[in-house]
């Protein structure tokens, strides 16, 4: 029993030294596991410290030479440079721009060509004699005498045939009047060519037609924003109540008309007055200007 | 004892994890925030290295670009006449006609320059620059074949025949002259001096009347970039060398040279004895 006793309390001695000595060392263990990962977090820390300077110094480095490129005087002359050149392109571009649209203006204003006139000699059919022809502003005007009233027609067609003009309005054939033959023998009006025709051929398939209403002074000011118009070739342009115009409560009356620069006569200027409108068929560019003068009573 | 190890031990994680996160929050973070801003900084100095660069590279193609331009606006700058000499180009074109048999020129006369601009591109002014253009009217006449011409040798010999059952004795000039008058002009500068219009007309007497309205054209140019021609064609004088035109010109018509079918009676002589001529009878017995 006693031995039985001191068995026991043997064992539970031994129990606890055994016990002391495992948790002990376990807590060393640990301990030193816990420092262990402590340093290993240190070393691990430190060289991504380290890691992060040594890559911040290396950006700055490369930052100090992008800055060294950027500021370099070499750079700042080429950046210059370019800044003047591309002033410069702009002073071309420009410059181009304008020489282009004044050689525009050269090429969009109507020429006369001989190809035509070869075209028209050699399609003159018998019967007819050319006595006036009028080539400009993109239309011609053929007229003359003709045997009978149809070879002026036959004279168009054969125009036409080659694709000559794009309208052909016919001003009229018209035969002698008894003033033209009087003090003729017979025979001398045997000869004669009894019609006189007129036709007019536009050249073009659209015309333009510019109306402007001009002050009839010296500063030859416009009343009213110059119309332009495209018409096509044979159409009709028709302005109406030209007579007179009110800008700014002052009413202007009509002094002259230019028609492609030329003045027209007292008798049309008539009658354009009493129709109060300008009316034309187009077959050539046309550029209208209608003059005015102050009404009096309205001049201040 | 066994509670007091743990305890430490937590003690020692926690002062650990302690330090890392002091670390982290103190040292590792700023330092880490210290890189990205430095990378962002790289970055917008790359981009602006790279504009840099781009830019002097485009300088390049701007060099390129400006030739280009210089070469259109000298092409077009060239294809004009780099100024009107209206008494040069007159006579050139009155010399096409008596180059081509057709002598006989009746009316030369130009019309005022006439100046054309355009709007910029800002379209709000009208360009310094202009196109100019000065129209010069010719009119020659052909002859009728009937009458003698300064061109009919005067020793000729006498008409055929035939020639005189169509009654056409002399040279007949007209069309076929006129027109290759024409087509020289016209092929001699086709950009600056154009034929504008052509005008034929009859007198009703056997020959006709044929005009034609040549425009040449300039442009006024402040910025030229080429430098404009000083000679050539249409540019300088091409008729007798100017030293060698005889200058006896006189000023006022002498009297001697006044028909005498002109000669005025009752013209008043502001400097004669007496201010009018005198009668005949007055003259004898003076």
């Amino acid at each position: 029993m006693i031995a039985s006793q001191k068995t026991d309390i043997n064992k539970r001695d031994m129990n606890f030294f055994s016990e002391f000595s495992t948790s002990g060392s376990q807590v060393v263990s640990s301990f030193a596991i816990v420092l262990l990962v402590f340093i290993l977090a240190i070393a691990v820390a430190l060289g991504s410290f380290l890691y992060i300077k040594i890559k911040v110094n290396d950006v700055q480095k490369n930052i100090n030479e992008i800055n060294a490129e950027i500021n370099d005087p070499n750079t700042a002359l080429a950046l210059a440079k370019f800044e003047n050149l591309q002033v410069e392109v702009e002073d071309y571009r420009t410059n181009l721009f304008i020489v282009s649209q004044l050689d525009l203006l050269r090429r969009d204003n109507l020429h006369a060509n001989t190809a035509l006139m070869d075209r028209i000699a050699d399609s003159i059919p018998d019967g007819i004699i050319l006595t006036d022809l009028i080539y400009s502003d993109g239309q011609v005007l053929l007229a003359g005498n003709s045997r009978t009233y149809g070879t002026p027609l036959e004279f168009v067609q054969i125009l036409q045939d080659k694709g000559t003009f794009q309208y052909v309005s016919i001003e009229s054939i018209e035969t002698l009047e008894s003033g033209d033959i009087s003090g003729m023998t017979p025979e001398q009006i045997g000869r004669l060519m009894k019609y006189k025709f007129s036709v007019v051929g536009a050249l073009e398939s659209f015309y333009s037609v510019v109306l402007s209403k001009i002050t009839d002074d010296e500063s030859q000011s416009l009343l009213s924003p110059a119309e332009t118009m495209i018409l096509r070739a044979g159409e009709t342009f028709t302005s109406s109540g030209i007579n007179s115009i009110v800008v700014n409560d002052q009413t202007y009356t009509l002094s002259r008309i230019l028609i492609n620069g030329e003045l027209v006569g007292k008798e049309d200027f008539d009658y354009y007055m009493s129709m109060n409108e300008y009316s034309t068929r187009v077959t050539q560019k046309i550029d209208v200007k209608l003059y005015y003068v102050l009404k009096a009573g309205d001049a201040k | 004892m066994k509670m007091a190890g743990k305890q430490t031990t937590l003690l020692f994680i926690a002062l650990i994890a302690l330090i890392l996160l002091c670390y982290f929050v103190f040292i590792h973070g700023p330092e880490s925030d210290k890189l990205v801003v430095k990378n962002t900084e790289l970055q917008t100095v790359q981009a602006e290295k790279k504009r840099i660069n781009d830019r002097i590279a485009a300088g390049e193609g701007l060099n390129a670009e400006i030739e280009s331009y210089k070469k259109l606006i000298t092409d077009i700058e060239k294809s004009l006449l780099p100024d009107i000499e209206t008494q040069v180009i007159a006579q050139i074109l009155q010399d096409k006609f008596v180059d081509h048999g057709i002598p006989f020129i009746t009316k030369t006369n130009t019309s005022i320059p006439t100046e054309e601009r355009v709007l910029l591109p800002d379209g709000t002014q009208m360009s310094d620059e202009a196109l100019i253009s000065v129209i010069f009217n010719l009119q020659v006449c052909g002859t009728d074949g009937f009458h003698q011409s300064v061109l009919d040798d005067v020793e000729a010999t006498e008409p055929s025949q035939e020639q005189e059952d169509e009654q056409l004795n002399y040279i007949l000039i007209g069309y076929d002259e006129f027109i290759s008058a024409l087509k020289d002009i016209e092929d001699d500068l086709p950009d600056s001096v154009k034929i504008r219009s052509i005008t034929l007309e009859d007198s009703g007497q056997g020959f006709m009347y044929y005009s034609v309205s040549v425009v040449a054209y300039t442009m006024y140019l402040p910025n030229r970039i080429s430098e404009p021609s000083t000679s050539g064609a249409y540019i300088t004088w091409n008729g007798i060398p100017v030293n060698q035109i005889p200058r006896e010109g006189l000023i006022g018509i002498p009297y001697d040279r006044v028909p005498e079918t002109l000669r005025d009676d009752k013209i008043y002589l502001p400097f004669a004895f007496y201010p009018t001529p005198a009668p005949a009878d007055t003259e004898e017995g003076a």
